[in-house]
């Protein structure tokens, strides 16, 4: 268990950048995607689905530890390129607004990834997640 | 331009989502506990959202070529939760008069929308 506190809605700061997580897609990672999907098997190629998996390995490493029960609401992913495998991306997260509709409380998350090497942009996406506190 | 994307499906079973929990280290009980998700609002174990978001990307590459993933923008929403033991099935249809834009969704084995969506492809 983690002594910090949980990450409730109130803790989130609109506009707070919470920090830049480190994601190499190097072959073991690729490979254990391959196991639940194994027609991603493009040679070389990282598969598309594995961008949502780079989005919320990021913001579930800052925003966290989470209430138990939160509900990912939807998603948007801006892709400029495709990642390559053996990169190392950077992926910063910033809370973008978050808003209390019908009694449910609605957080979104601005994740903007970059290149470790070269510094440019690979991809930036909006994670909208339903907070259970 | 192709008018309707290649539908890519599979079926999710509790140990896929297990292991797409192991892959993504996502292990909201709301996936993994079964007595937890139970007692949600969700009412049992739900997949992860992103598990079927797989699918709309392998449409869109089996259709549009693995090049084409480089200029794609997608938006989506998760509209109905995804149970054990569905099928699940990606796809889309280029919208009306574009050239470029696609609404996609994501539908189960009753053909409800888990997830929907637009996917638009930048020019090259």
């Amino acid at each position: 268990m983690s002594d910090q506190p949980l990450f409730t809605y109130d803790y989130y700061e609109p506009g707070k950048i919470y920090g830049v997580k480190e994601f190499t897609v190097d072959e073991a990672v690729v490979a254990k995607w391959r196991t639940v999907y194994p027609t991603d098997n493009d040679p070389g190629v990282m598969p598309g689905g594995m961008l949502a998996m780079i989005v919320v390995d990021a913001v579930l490493t800052y925003n966290a530890p989470r209430p138990p029960g939160g509900v990912h609401g939807g998603q948007t992913f801006d892709v400029r390129r495709m990642p390559r495998i053996g990169e190392t991306l950077l992926t910063e997260v910033k809370c973008l607004d978050k808003e209390i509709k019908k009694d449910r409380k609605w957080v979104r998350a601005l994740t903007t990834t970059r290149s470790k090497d070269t510094g440019e942009i690979v991809l930036t996406g909006i994670m909208t997640t339903l907070v259970a506190q | 331009m192709e008018k309707t994307l290649k539908p890519s499906s599979r079926h999710v079973d509790f140990e896929s989502i297990l292991n797409y929990a192991d892959v993504t280290n996502d292990y909201n009980p709301v996936h993994v506990d079964k007595e937890f998700a139970a007692k949600s609002p969700m009412g049992g174990i739900i997949a992860h959202g992103t598990m079927s978001v797989a699918l709309i990307w392998q449409a869109l590459k089996n259709t549009l070529g693995v090049e084409a993933l480089n200029r794609i923008n997608l938006e989506i929403r998760f509209v109905r939760p995804v149970r054990i033991d569905d099928t699940v099935t990606g796809g889309g249809e280029l919208q009306a008069g574009s050239s470029n834009v696609y609404d996609v969704w994501v539908k189960n084995q009753k053909g409800e929308d888990v997830i929907r969506g637009v996917a638009t492809l930048r020019a090259a």
